[in-house]
């Protein structure tokens, strides 16, 4: 009896071999290139040459910037009230079939929103959205 | 049959010693001698009211506490811990008294030594194993706050190691007992029904090997207990423990604990491991005589009275051994009433040298030169004089003191044995009289030096505490016939399970 | 719509978190009285309705999501107790801001929400998420301290440690899900039962499960978090969470490891291992490599903090003995445990609290004649830390015992060496400390201020520890008996 063979040929623990393929090219390509200029590179550094590039300007101060912690903040806040979000699909695909049968529906989401609300009121009382 | 009386001796010193932290000095010194004496006056009443000729447990008190685990509230006397009763009785209420005037902390001292007594009360009446741990490792506490806090230079490195050593002791205990308890079945802590060699033939599985329950607990209790009463070569801690803890406290330990610790021992050999005791009890005189003789050396090479008392507490520690390995009623015998007569002995001097050790400012009887530091007291202070005689003899064996009548008891019971070890015991006794005659002559006789001249007499408070000891020394020694007569029966019931 | 009944001490603590939250931004005055007030009705509520809800007997609540039993009621019982306790001594630590003191008791309060549903949750994806939403309030919390890098040092490293576990927890889950395809443990119980896994793929999810919870308890090999956030965070945070996180960890690794890992034994009350590997003895070496390293550690440390964390895992390394006997003796010895731990650790870290805003700092050294300058909270101090190591007469010895006890009774004799050696260690432990605290008495040293307020808490913590030691066989048998509910 014959292995049983996908339709375009391969058995089936050999339908992964491109993606080896694709892999290995890959890496022999970064690699390569790295070592042919390592290898045939003329290599004479000196300060002006090892400097970041920064398009011809020349470039000052610290690389390690502070960012502001507001940034951090507002991703955060924006994260979960956006997932707060994201629960009303599902709620809307079967909203018309349980409305039919009591506003239960309703109050539910009803008492979701409200929670995220006071939660919402809280963050503003704090000052957490004050840009300054 | 539940009388109160036991528990009465637990309760009074308790509430005593939490008076003592809400009454101020000087009422709250009061109330921690009246209720240490009323503690003590219970313990009298039980003693004396106890039947002769009876070898059962008497005044029991029987409640369950932890059902689930079978442990019980079980409190009973028998001619085994009656004396004890009536030497812990005698001790606290005189060490007491003794701090009366004591500056720092005075409520603390002794709210500790009465937590101390409650809990050597417990210890030696109970009927349970595990409220027996409970009270026994109580009794390790206020030791190492009692050293710690109101010691000499070194207490704190002291202290440290009085707990390391009471803790690491107690440990091998509670391991013994937890296999003891966990062999039965149905589990049991309770010591009647653990008694007459029931657990002989129980081996339990350890890595591999069957080993018997009997002896591998026999040996962890041994080694527990020779931790907490310092058998040579453990007794580092209590060495340095002398040196550095207040006399009060090392009386409390030496007179108090050590008997104790000794009585725990024979009440475990004798009630739970008859079957190794028939095969270890030479072991256990070996020891004993070891003892005997290691304590006497080195108190013959003592120029300080406190060291002095540790080996002295030593050497006795190895009498009652020999006395418990016997396997002999006289010996037997001769070993409980030691315990008492042990105590009181060593409470006497531990007391009289405290009461130099205050008047003089140093515990130093001898130089470097084997001079004399002190003398003549006996001129200066006759009272103190008598006293410590009177004490130093029954130490010694005088007739006519207790310490005559346990000592006699107990070599006429090693004769059972090997006749060597009646002259063996014999010789150390020797010993004894040398280094406590020495002592006493340097410190009481010769000529009074500018250190001793100032020596006050012993005031009235003194001699009222002193005045117990000594009395009960000539008492039990010139008539121990009833105690006697009270330890027998217990004796010979359970040396008859051993044979 | 009637289920809503079963979770009423769970509704009553998010009300009250609402109330707290609203009157944070809405009221003017004196805000900390007034939380302080709400929370505490509202955690009393709780507490007398989870008492009253031990009547309704073991029952499945949202189609089995939820599991209200005598197990979780007792823990519920230990949550808000131990809530109310840290709420109650918020107003007189110096080491939270004062500007944030109230955010403090409405993250006490979600914690001990989020410990509430841990422990009834019989649900995999409830279990993980309950799970996370402790963890994560705690990281708040342990980063709370004022102007302490300490603190934000221990809030991170909880962190890293924590996403970690939690990780692992989830992977483990997912597993037992791909083969069972239900999400309840009860069903994955009896799928388990019918079709067991193959004994490496068990073996795994145990391992992983293990790794996680042993973070949330504080076990080896993820016991190295645990000082650092005792020594970082507050005090009054270490005392919330040492008893809290912890006890937390051991509700759901009762419930889990009990339910997925074993099936009913011969007699009544006891379990036997499913599943073809004995993973109890991976366990034992576990709980007898923390016991060790917990009280060899603390015998070196200079921070008192630091030693009392180490001394928290080495009891946690005792409870695990508990677990590891799979008896209803041995988890209720374990629970036990927990109730006496509750009052020693929370007595420990209030009188640390207290000396800390004092002296201003942790050092041994610096505690040094602690006796002389504050006797009764010295004396509660060596009193509780001797409880915690289980030394006579303190109930911690008649919790030891059992726990020793439950261990020698099935046999495992050297685990039972190693434990009372470890006692002995922690003994010494605190004997080294006590040696510091009651040293320089004859010294006249400054006494610190004392006030009755904080006699009153240590008094109200002494006294139920007390009457836990005395009554201790009402309690055992309380405890065994909550057990014996265990929704099957």
């Amino acid at each position: 009896m014959v292995a049983p063979v996908h339709a375009t040929g391969y058995k089936n623990g050999m339908t992964y071999i491109p993606v080896l393929i694709l892999l290995l090219v890959g890496l022999a390509v970064g690699l390569g290139a790295l070592l042919l200029t390592t290898l045939l590179g003329a290599g004479i550094p000196n300060a002006r040459k090892n400097r970041p590039f920064e398009c011809g300007m020349p470039s000052f101060g610290s690389a390690h910037h502070r960012f502001s912690v507001r940034f951090y903040l507002v991703a955060i806040l924006f994260l979960l009230f956006d997932v707060e979000g994201i629960f009303f699909y599902p709620w809307a695909v079967v909203y018309r079939k349980y409305l039919s049968v009591n506003s239960f529906i309703l109050v539910e989401m009803g008492l979701f929103v409200g929670i995220l609300l006071i939660g919402y009121f809280y963050v503003l009382k704090k000052g957490a959205l004050e840009w300054e | 049959m539940n009388h109160h009386l036991i528990s009465l001796t637990l309760v009074f010193p308790l509430i005593g010693a939490l008076l003592q932290t809400v009454v101020q000095v000087p009422r709250s010194r009061w109330i921690a001698l009246a209720s240490s004496l009323a503690a003590s006056i219970c313990a009298v009443i039980l003693i004396v009211s106890m039947q002769n000729q009876n070898a059962d447990l008497q005044m029991t008190e029987l409640l369950p506490w932890v059902g689930s685990y079978a442990i019980s509230y079980d409190m009973a006397v028998d001619g085994l811990n009656a004396l004890l009763m009536i030497l812990i009785a005698i001790l606290f209420p005189v060490l007491i008294a003794s701090e009366w005037d004591q500056k720092v902390g005075v409520r603390g001292m002794q709210g500790l030594l009465l937590v101390l007594q409650a809990s050597l009360f417990g210890a030696v009446c109970a009927q349970d194993l595990f409220l027996q741990f409970f009270f026994w490792g109580v009794s390790a506490l206020p030791l190492y706050f009692l050293v710690g806090i109101w010691g000499g230079e070194g207490r704190e490195k002291a202290a440290f190691k009085a707990m390391v050593a009471g803790s690491l002791g107690d440990a091998l205990i509670f391991s013994a007992l937890i296999l003891i308890y966990y062999s039965l079945d149905p589990h049991t802590f309770s010591l009647r029904e653990l008694a007459g060699g029931k657990l002989a033939g129980k081996d339990f599985n350890f890595l591999g090997f069957e080993l018997s329950v009997s002896h591998v607990a026999f040996m962890l209790m041994s080694a527990g207990l020779s931790l907490r009463a310092p058998i040579w070569p453990l007794h580092g801690w209590f060495t340095e423990v002398s040196q550095e803890a207040p006399s009060s406290v090392f009386v409390a330990l030496c007179a108090g604990v050590v008997p104790v610790s000794l009585y725990l021992f024979s009440r475990y050999c004798y009630v739970l491991f008859p079957d190794a005791l028939s095969s270890a009890y030479k072991w256990i005189v070996g020891v004993g005589i070891l003892n005997l003789f290691v304590g006497g050396i080195c108190a013959m090479a003592q120029r300080g009275l406190r060291r002095l008392l540790a080996f002295i507490c030593l050497s006795e520690v190895g009498l009652v051994l020999m006395g418990i390995g016997s396997l002999n009623p006289v010996g037997v015998v001769g070993s409980v009433y030691q315990q008492l007569m042990m105590g009181l002995g060593l409470a006497g001097f531990g007391l009289f040298s405290g009461i130099i050790a205050d008047r003089t400012g140093s515990s130093w009887f001898m130089d470097e030169n084997r001079e004399r530091v002190l003398g003549g007291i006996v001129t200066r202070a006759p009272v103190v004089a008598v006293i410590s005689g009177l004490i130093v003899a029954s130490l010694m064996g005088f007739p006519g003191f207790g310490g005559f009548v346990g000592h006699a008891l107990i070599i006429i019971g090693s004769y059972s044995i090997h006749p060597l070890t009646v002259i063996i015991s014999g010789g150390a006794l020797l010993l004894a009289s040398y280094y406590l005659f020495t002592m006493y002559r340097l410190l009481f006789l010769g000529g009074v030096n500018e250190r001793s001249a100032a020596f006050e007499d012993l005031t009235l408070r003194e001699r009222a505490y002193m005045l117990p000891v000594v009395l009960s020394l000539l008492f039990f020694g010139l008539y121990p016939k009833p105690l006697i007569e009270l330890i027998r029966p217990t004796v010979l019931t359970v040396l008859s399970t051993v044979k | 719509m009637k289920e809503f009944v079963y979770i009423m001490p769970e509704i009553l603590i998010a009300l009250t978190l609402a109330f707290v939250i609203a009157s944070e931004i809405t009221y003017e005055g004196e805000q900390l009285r007034l939380v302080t007030a709400i929370s505490l009705l509202g955690l009393g509520a709780a507490f007398f309705y989870a008492v009253y809800s031990y009547q309704f007997g073991p029952t499945p609540v949202f189609g089995g999501v939820l599991c209200l039993d005598g197990f979780s009621l007792f823990f519920k019982l230990i949550f808000i107790a131990l809530a109310a306790l840290s709420i109650a001594s918020v107003g007189q630590t110096a080491e939270i801001n004062p500007g944030r003191r109230t955010e403090y008791v409405a993250l006490v309060l979600a914690a001990s929400l989020a410990m509430c549903l841990v422990s009834s949750a019989a649900d995999v994806i409830l279990a993980y998420l309950s799970l996370l939403f402790l963890n994560i309030v705690s990281y708040f919390l342990a980063a709370f301290g004022r102007k302490s890098l300490l603190s934000t040092e221990a809030g991170v490293k909880y962190l890293a440690f924590g996403s970690v576990a939690g990780a692992l927890f989830l992977y483990s889950l997912a597993i037992l899900f791909a083969y069972t395809h239900s999400l309840n443990i009860y069903e994955i119980h009896k799928h388990l039962l019918a079709q067991p896994l193959p004994p490496q793929v068990m073996l795994v999810v145990f391992m992983f499960m293990l790794l996680a919870l042993s973070f949330q308890i504080g076990a080896f090999p993820m016991y190295l978090v645990t000082p650092d956030v005792m020594e970082g965070s507050p005090t009054p945070v270490a005392a919330f969470l040492s008893v809290g996180a912890r006890a937390a960890g051991f509700a759901i690794a009762v419930r889990f490891l009990i339910v997925i890992f074993t099936q009913p034994g011969m007699t009544e009350g006891h379990w036997e291992v499913l599943g073809g590997i004995d993973w109890t003895q991976i366990f034992a070496v576990v709980a007898g490599l923390t016991m060790m390293v917990g009280s060899l550690l603390a015998l070196k440390q200079e921070s008192v903090k630091r030693l009392v964390g180490y001394l928290v895992v080495a009891e946690t390394g005792f409870m695990m003995m508990g677990l590891l006997v799979l008896d209803q003796v041995g988890i209720a010895a374990l629970l036990y445990n927990l109730v006496i731990q509750l009052f020693a650790l929370t007595g420990i870290f209030y009188v640390l609290s207290f000396v800390f805003d004092e002296v201003q700092s942790d050092r041994i050294q610096d505690l040094r004649g602690l006796l002389k300058r504050a006797v009764f909270e010295c004396v509660c101090l060596i009193a509780f830390l001797l409880c915690l190591v289980g030394s006579p007469p303190f109930p911690g010895f008649i919790g030891k015992f059992t726990l020793i006890g439950a261990v020698i009774g099935s046999g495992r004799y050297p685990l039972a060496l190693v434990g009372i050696l470890a006692m002995v260690l922690s003994t010494v432990a605190v004997a080294r400390l006590s040696y510091h605290l009651v040293g320089d008495f004859k010294k006249s040293l400054a006494p610190l201020t004392s006030q009755w307020a904080r006699k009153a808490y240590l008094t109200v913590l002494v006294i139920p520890m007390t009457l836990a030691g005395i009554f201790a066989g009402l309690v055992l048998k309380g405890a065994g008996e909550s057990l014996g509910f265990i929704f099957w």
